[in-house]
């Protein structure tokens, strides 16, 4: 038992969709306060729907979802989600993409201007307030993307492959940019992916899951010195579970 | 191949600002393509208008049924002048505009409910949906007897004519909303009528828009319709009336009036939603 109580708790879980499909089954995991956790897995694994469970988007079939101990009866600004696409509104431009957030939690419309500055100036897009999504590139809307989670100051961040669609050479800065800015707010993560060496580079721990149903089935600490060993590992984990 | 050209023209400006950073699409390159439209557009014009002109005075048809563009703009010219052009525009433009945005208001609110309400569209989408196949030229008759031979009865059907394009594309676009939108915008704070309004709404908007544009054509037909089903002026109403009394000129100039009017409110609505819609990127 950890001395501190856990930010983000799964306790038996399993859901199933409206078709019957059953998604996930007996997920049990916590996450604690200001950690980096990635979630990796196959896909349709059920990694998103955890994801959604934990942003509080549809309720578990059983089990419960707690946060901070309570359990999660809807989604909250306490939570962002960031996705792999469709993410950013097209209509809104950057700036106001970023304001969102604020705007709803009926903050003044200087203020909001304000943390919209603030939060694209931290993801090096200082001055592109006005541009819309579609004249950015797809690694500067992720950055927006980023920009737009961080702006509601979350205490958990839920981020759904958001790094997938882009180049390996943006998906390293990316990465790099969310460590550093992550480690100054302090949040929690949850980080879904299928990239095993992007989960070695910012987890501070892996859970593997295993396809239909999704199941948990391993569980790893990253040590940098054994990188090259532990992929491995995980590798045939993964295929194994596959 | 000239859209073709156009529409590479316009990507390659678009690219220029991707790179360039911030700035104004440039505007030369977009002077450029438009001027090169309407010159392109003029040239073909014209010659339409000399190979009318040759054909009419070929003798092969005759000419008091098919007259020439040198006998048709002096028509149009008299009418101007005589004031009966400025009258009937004045008629056609307020029963049109009337109608069209009473039609595709409701056609918008209709969209969202039916959209947005599963029940509203198994019930009443149904019943829109046997409205919208009557054909509304039989509906005319109902139309005058029940608010008279005036401007109600053809604001009305004006109204009818644009309401159905508007109505189905929205609740296309409500039914279309991703996801991922609505799940962003909930994570981020917005619940209730502010996520209807902040994220259904603007993303509708495109589709608001392409339906408007068809209603800008099925409101002409309507007009047309419903004034040469009884009317005292108006460009439809001038058009058959000089076909009841054989002028063929007049009514040539009379169709020649509607047709560029209705190019000329096509672009004008393209114009006014890139104003209003600098985000939207669709194939226009």
């Amino acid at each position: 038992m950890s001395p501190a109580p856990p930010k983000i708790e799964f306790d038996a879980v399993e859901h199933r969709y409206a078709r019957g499909l059953l998604a996930v089954e007996d997920i049990r995991f916590s996450v604690g306060k200001g950690e980096f956790l990635c979630v990796l897995g196959p896909s349709g694994c059920g990694k998103s729907t955890l994801l959604h469970l934990a942003a509080g988007l549809f309720p578990p079939s059983k089990g419960s979802v707690r946060v901070d101990g309570r359990p999660v009866l809807g989604p909250g600004p306490d939570r962002c989600m960031v996705f792999q696409q469709h993410g950013l509104f097209p209509w809104l431009s950057a700036g106001e993409n970023v304001a969102f957030g604020p705007r709803m939690r009926g903050l003044r419309s200087d203020e909001q201007r304000r943390i919209a500055r603030r939060c694209l100036e931290e993801v090096g897009l200082e001055g592109r307030e006005n541009a819309y999504p579609r004249e950015l590139s797809v690694g500067m809307r992720q950055r927006v993307g980023l920009a737009r989670a961080f702006a509601n100051e979350p205490a958990v961040l839920l981020m759904d492959e958001p790094f997938a669609s882009l180049d390996a050479l943006t998906r390293r800065q990316m990465q790099g940019l969310l460590k550093s800015v992550w480690k100054r707010h302090g949040s929690t993560v949850i980080f879904v992916t299928h990239d095993v060496s992007e989960s070695l580079l910012l987890a501070d721990r892996i859970l593997v899951l295993s396809p239909s149903p999704g199941r948990i089935s391993k569980e790893f600490l990253p040590d940098p010195r054994a990188a090259g060993r532990l992929e491995a590992e995980i590798l045939s984990q993964l295929s194994f579970a596959g | 191949m000239m859209r073709l050209l156009l529409r590479k023209n316009l990507r390659d400006c678009g690219a220029e600002t991707t790179a360039l950073g911030a700035g104004p699409r440039s505007a030369r390159g977009l002077l450029r393509g438009a001027s090169r439209e309407a010159m392109i557009f003029a040239l073909s014009l014209a010659l339409v208008a000399a190979f009318w002109e040759v054909l009419a005075r070929s003798g092969l048809y005759p000419i008091h049924l098919f007259p020439p563009p040198s006998r048709i703009l002096p028509a149009l010219r008299a009418l101007a002048v005589s004031g009966e052009l400025g009258m009937d525009l004045r008629a056609s433009a307020l029963r049109w505009l009337a109608g069209f945005a009473l039609g595709t208001l409701c056609g918008a609110v209709a969209g969202f409910l039916t959209g947005g309400v599963r029940l509203l569209r198994e019930s009443a989408g149904q019943v829109l949906h046997l409205c919208r196949t009557t054909p509304f030229i039989v509906l005319i008759p109902l139309a005058i007897l029940w608010f008279g031979l005036g401007e109600i009865e053809k604001i009305a059907v004006v109204a009818w004519g644009a309401f159905f394009p508007v109505w189905l594309s929205t609740q296309a676009g409500v039914l279309g909303v991703e996801r991922e939108y609505v799940w962003a915008a909930r994570c981020l704070g917005a619940r209730g009528m502010r996520l209807y309004w902040d994220v259904h709404r603007p993303r509708c908007l495109p589709f608001i828009v392409t339906g408007a544009r068809v209603s800008i054509s099925t409101a002409t037909f309507a007009l047309a319709a419903a004034e040469m089903a009884g009317a005292f002026e108006g460009l439809a109403y001038r058009v058959f009336y000089a076909h009841q009394m054989f002028q063929t000129e007049r009514m040539m100039a009379g169709i020649l009036v509607i047709a560029f009017l209705g190019l000329a409110l096509d672009r004008l609505f393209l114009w006014t939603i890139r104003r209003l819609m600098p985000w939207w990127e669709e194939e226009r």
